[in-house]
């Protein structure tokens, strides 16, 4: 039978519409595409590999290769669309570069750690490791081991890192990188709410009448909820876009309102718009009689620096920087009296009728207003007193836990929220909220893991920032590193990063998928399996975990985090790891490995390989012999059902386009504390802050604080750091795809063109950018996406080859332990 | 004591373990602690000449430069040559049929507000030779190797 | 990767899309008679839920939403949603093809001569 081209593609269009819409080809229709299974288009759903805005995708398979990938149509999230990144997912995984072999340092073949870096196999590779760590736990004990991971994990990579690292070694020496990105958001929550993570969902966008970005660029950072704002925006002309930053950016092109604030007076703005409800009798006395507490937070905090330094020498409340006092309504309004809007307008530089304007719409009670924000907010020396003071604004106006009226923080990182923060994948936390500072909770832990009273320890581990300082130290000697590229993610490289892990008293070990410069600094690589690769779960901003399939295999030996997390454990007793009084009380453990303990502990592994799906391959369940990412779910999600936390069943996920939690009598919640959306509110009570014992949240009286580091006579720049649209953070994968890179190869200066002349320079130059601390060497743009006041040039930092980090301070916010990526001092001169 | 602070920082460098650039493949040839001349700022392909996408469904890149065109809420340049009613003058290709299609799946007169900001998706490139190559195989390549095999 | 170059031959075009309709599935007949009568369009396969997958194939891209505008306006369907489009010389999609193995044998084109406007 003769067939034309154009049978070809009209069958393949309609194989990609009927896979999206959940029908199955007929028959002779399918010969059309294939004359043998292995040479089908599979259609799969999977969540974009990207950003915390959590679009899915359709994935394209064939013959074992990803071959096209697509905004998945049925996703409530996108329908349909990505962003430019999105659209080029099926090239991630292809780099020419990917890393296939372990590779550890060697001279003479024996390890070295000035050695060059030689192919060794994954046996090898453990064995190294493992020696290493059990000499230091010998040693110097489990406060000396430490790994770094990710809020890019997947929920099962998380969970089994926690439970080796904190039920296994013992060690809270455990935090995602997305301590850069939403530690100050999460203290946020916890202060004002109690509980973790947005009370509304996106379908806020198709509500709000105002939408306030404080910081955020949300036209190059959450490209696709843009969309949704401006679709809002476009169709119904009341509505009001507000943007503020410290620079005009992409997102200013959608703003009826736009304001660019001097650096750290966002502070200012925000007590101001306090005051300006309470002083205009706009607060909604009903709702804050009923639901709301007020307190005043300690302030004179510091910044989180080496103790010596003499910020902190200064700071009198450093050690007590997340305490406060209880207060009345009074009492607040006396404190935000002095914030007018005069005062703010001349501190911050933003015009006073804008800042009225601004202040009108959280005012007037018939405007529906989403407050979004993301880095601008939590990457900043007071970041969780930013999220108290923008929640202090909806809680004055009872504009909360409503569609349209939402304070939504915006989540950086596709698993931010799903793996690290709900996994609790962090210094000072445990699973679904809880912490390992409080003995209920470590109980609590140790009952679900089936382990002995006193596993889980209970002081609070290393930080981030805490971490490369005990690494330059010589405290932590044994280092892990997944799924994240911090040698150029973290601030402050000459002075902490780059001498801790090239401390000859430290064993770096770093688990990639491509060669990046933390590789280049380590002593041990491990290749790893990247996104389709392996099956994994997401959870994006509004609390969607979404779920993939494997769908296509790793190259060469690469294995994925959660393999390597598990098999690592195969190499320890429960000897090399428990201290002699909790083997005295528990004998049977001692000779136990700590991979029974840990993952075969009959909860763990009690989904044999029956139920994993036939469709797909999934090389972990192969490797251990039963269902892994199930067993580990569905303990995982022992923590939070019933707690406010809960998970549908893992199965559930599989068909689904996500669902958000909690997901109770198999449905999700879109609304939370609002009776009538949520199921954890008590009938009768309307709203309940249900994460406080007594259901208030707090509102908090914060003051304004100084930077760290301002500009002054010799480093007379802001310093602003951060993204761009096509590169996904440090550019390991979007570098390595030639439409993205193409788009912007190399980092570049952004500056007003009033600084490049009087620095005599031209657009185009070549500079240097230096600190007190480092320098790089860049190029000027006058005339960019990115347009900054004088004063203050940006620098994005997906350029391995521009190593910004170099430049910026590692302060934090005291409380959060969050670095301020936003602000230093920086001057800039023609090489 | 700033100095004092910067000699420590110094000799703790120095006594360091030396890292050579063995496998940081991005970073080209410069040390971890150095610097690096960085590239010229290279042009956009500025030819018109439209490119094969390697799968139907990933967003066209731009063969012109789009250096200063305005996209906000007064003007959106790239409409002006590439919506519906403009291309006979323009003879610029007709933005896709989906741009008119909303988040709904409803059609619309005109394009569809949340396909306005054209950059979001599609960008133009720089004359640059790549860092990194990439080798994505496209169906297309894979149907003639099915071939080819059986 | 090939990064070779399109050609415009301003030869006549053919645009194909697959569309997903939702259709109320009281109203099955009637709505799949009034399918049948709209020129270019197919229907490829449904279930008894109202869901369709069609294909639709015209010159030009007005007239594929023309078709996907009346069948917006059929009564009893929900929706009518694109999901593929695709565009090409109606030169080569006249070319024949092997059925036994579906590759883009001798008789294909260069795959660098397509004109590239399949999008989504």
């Amino acid at each position: 039978m003769k067939l034309t081209r154009r049978d070809v593609i009209k069958a393949q269009a309609a194989a990609v519409a009927a896979s999206v819409a959940g029908l199955s080809m007929p028959v002779q229709a399918t010969n059309l595409i294939t004359s043998s299974a292995e040479n089908q288009i599979q259609w799969d759903k999977a969540p974009c590999r990207f950003c915390g805005t959590g679009c899915s995708v359709s994935v394209g398979t064939k013959a074992g290769k990803v071959v096209a990938t697509h905004g998945d149509q049925l996703s409530p999230v996108n329908r349909g669309l990505n962003c430019i990144k999105g659209y080029f997912l099926a090239k991630i995984i292809y780099g020419r570069d990917r890393l296939t072999q372990p590779l550890l340092r060697k001279t003479n073949g024996v390890y070295d750690k000035n050695g060059e870096f030689t192919p060794v196999s994954w046996d090898e590779a453990f064995d190294a490791m493992a020696e290493k760590w059990k000499a230091t736990l010998k040693t110097k004990g489990p406060e000396a081991i430490g790994m770094f991971g990710s809020g890019q994990w997947t929920v099962w990579e998380g969970y089994a890192a926690v439970k080796l690292m904190k039920a296994g070694f013992r060690s809270n020496n455990l935090d995602p990188n997305a301590r850069h990105c939403m530690a100050s958001a999460v203290a946020g929550f916890m202060r004002t709410f109690g509980i973790d993570e947005p009370m509304g969902c996106y379908d806020d966008f198709e509500h709000a009448d105002a939408f306030v970005l404080w910081g955020s660029n949300m036209a190059e950072m959450h490209p696709i909820l843009w969309t949704r704002i401006t679709d809002r925006r476009l169709s119904h002309p009341h509505v009001k876009v507000v943007v503020m930053s410290t620079y005009q950016h992409r997102s200013f092109d959608l703003a009826d309102i736009p304001m660019v604030f001097k650096p750290q007076t966002d502070l200012i703005i925000a007590n101001a718009l306090a005051n300006y409800l309470i002083e205009n009798d706009r607060v909604n006395k009903d709702f804050v009689a009923k639901h709301v507490n007020f307190r005043k937070g300690t302030d004179d905090i510091g910044y989180g620096l080496r103790p010596e330094h003499p910020l902190e020498q200064q700071a009198k409340n450093a050690a007590t920087a997340n305490d406060s006092e209880s207060i009345d309504f009074k009492a607040y309004a006396a404190f935000v009296k002095p914030y007018t809007l005069a005062y703010a307008a001349k501190e911050s530089g933003v015009s006073e009728p804008a800042l009225r304007a601004l202040a009108d719409i959280y005012a007037d009670p018939k405007t529906k207003v989403m407050s979004l924000w993301t880095m601008g907010v939590n990457q900043h020396t007071r970041g969780v007193w930013m999220n108290n003071m923008i929640y202090n604004l909806h809680l004055l106006t009872g504009k909360i836990s409503a569609p349209g009226n939402s304070p939504f923080s915006l989540t950086g990182q596709p698993s931010a929220c799903g793996t690290a923060r709900e996994v609790g994948t962090f210094a000072h936390r445990l699973p679904a909220d809880l912490v390992v500072t409080n003995p209920a909770h470590r109980l609590r832990a140790e009952k679900i893991w089936r382990l002995p009273e006193g596993t889980v320890p209970s002081k609070v581990g290393a930080h981030a920032a805490l971490q490369n300082r005990h690494l330059k130290d010589s405290k932590i000697n044994c280092y892990w590193v997944q799924v994240n590229n911090n040698m150029q993610a973290a601030a402050n490289m000459m002075e902490e990063t780059y001498p801790g892990y090239r401390n000859p008293e430290n064993f770096i070990v770093v688990s990639d998928a491509y060669p990046t410069v933390t590789c280049e600094a380590a002593d041990l690589i491990l290749p790893t399996a990247m996104w389709v690769e392996k099956e994994g779960a997401y959870g994006n901003a509004e609390r969607r975990t979404q779920f993939w399939h494997q769908l296509t295999q790793a190259p060469g030996e690469a294995r994925s985090d959660l393999w390597q997390l598990m098999e690592f454990a195969k190499r320890f007793t429960m000897e090399d790891v428990w201290p002699a009084e909790l083997l005295a009380a528990n004998p049977d453990y001692k000779d136990r490995s700590m991979f029974d303990v840990l993952f075969r502990n009959g909860t763990v592994d009690r989904f044999g390989l029956d139920e994993v799906d036939k469709k797909y391959a999934n090389d972990e369940a192969d490797a251990f012999g039963f269902y892994v990412q199930k067993g580990l779910f569905e303990e995982y999600a022992e923590f939070g059902r019933g707690h406010g936390h809960d998970l549908a069943p893992f199965d559930r996920y599989h068909e689904e386009r996500g669902l958000r939690w909690p997901v109770v009598a198999g449905k999700e919640t879109q609304w939370r504390f609002r009776e009538g959306y949520d199921p954890y509110v008590e009938p009768g009570r309307g709203v309940q802050f249900y994460g406080k014992s007594d259901g208030r949240a707090i509102i908090f009286a914060l003051p304004y604080e100084p930077p760290a580091e301002s500009p002054d006579a010799e480093y007379d720049l802001w310093l602003s750091t951060g993204r761009v649209l096509e590169h996904w953070h440090s550019g390991s994968m979007t570098q390595r795809v030639p439409e993205l890179y193409n788009a912007l190869p190399d980092a570049l200066c952004y500056m007003h063109p009033d600084d490049a002349r009087s620095r005599g320079l031209r657009r185009g130059d070549e500079i240097r950018v230096a600190s007190r601390r480092g320098e790089i060497r860049t190029r000027v743009e006058t005339r960019g996406r990115n347009k900054p006041p004088v004063g203050l040039i940006f620098v994005p930092w997906f350029d391995a080859s521009q190593l910004i980090n170099k430049c910026t301070l590692d302060a934090m916010d005291p409380i959060s332990k969050q670095t301020d990526y936003k602000k230093c001092a920086v001057k800039v001169a023609k090489v | 004591m700033k100095k004092r602070f910067a000699l420590c920082s110094l000799l703790v460098l120095l006594s360091l373990a030396q890292a050579d650039n063995q496998v940081a493949t991005l970073r080209g040839s410069a040390e971890l602690l150095d610097t690096a001349q960085p590239p010229a700022m290279a042009d956009e392909i500025n030819n018109d000449q439209r490119r094969v996408r390697d799968y139907p469904m990933a967003a066209p890149t731009i063969p012109h430069k789009i250096a200063g065109y305005q996209i906000d809420l007064k003007v959106n340049k790239c409409l002006s040559c590439h919506n519906r009613l403009r291309v006979a003058d323009s003879q610029a290709p007709m933005i896709s049929v989906t741009h008119f299609m909303n988040r709904d799946g409803n059609f619309l007169a005109d394009v569809s507000p949340n396909r306005y900001f054209c950059t979001q998706c599609h960008a133009s490139q720089q004359s640059v030779k790549l860092l990194i190559e990439n080798d994505f195989i496209s169906m297309d390549e894979l149907f003639l190797k099915a071939g080819a095999s059986h | 990767m090939r990064n070779a170059v399109a050609l415009n031959t301003g030869k006549d075009e053919e645009h194909i899309v697959s569309v997903i309709l939702h259709g109320r599935p009281e109203h099955r007949l009637a709505i799949e008679l009034a399918m049948d009568t709209l020129a270019g369009v197919e229907r490829v396969v449904q279930d008894e839920l109202g869901k369709y997958v069609l294909v639709i194939g015209a010159p030009t891209a007005r007239q594929v939403m023309q078709q996907i505008e009346a069948l917006q306006t059929i009564e009893g369907v929900l929706s009518a949603t694109l999901v593929a489009h695709h565009t090409e010389a109606s030169e080569y999609l006249n070319q024949e093809i092997e059925m036994s193995s579906l590759i883009l044998g001798k008789a294909d084109p260069d795959p660098a001569q397509i004109i590239a406007r399949s999008t989504l």
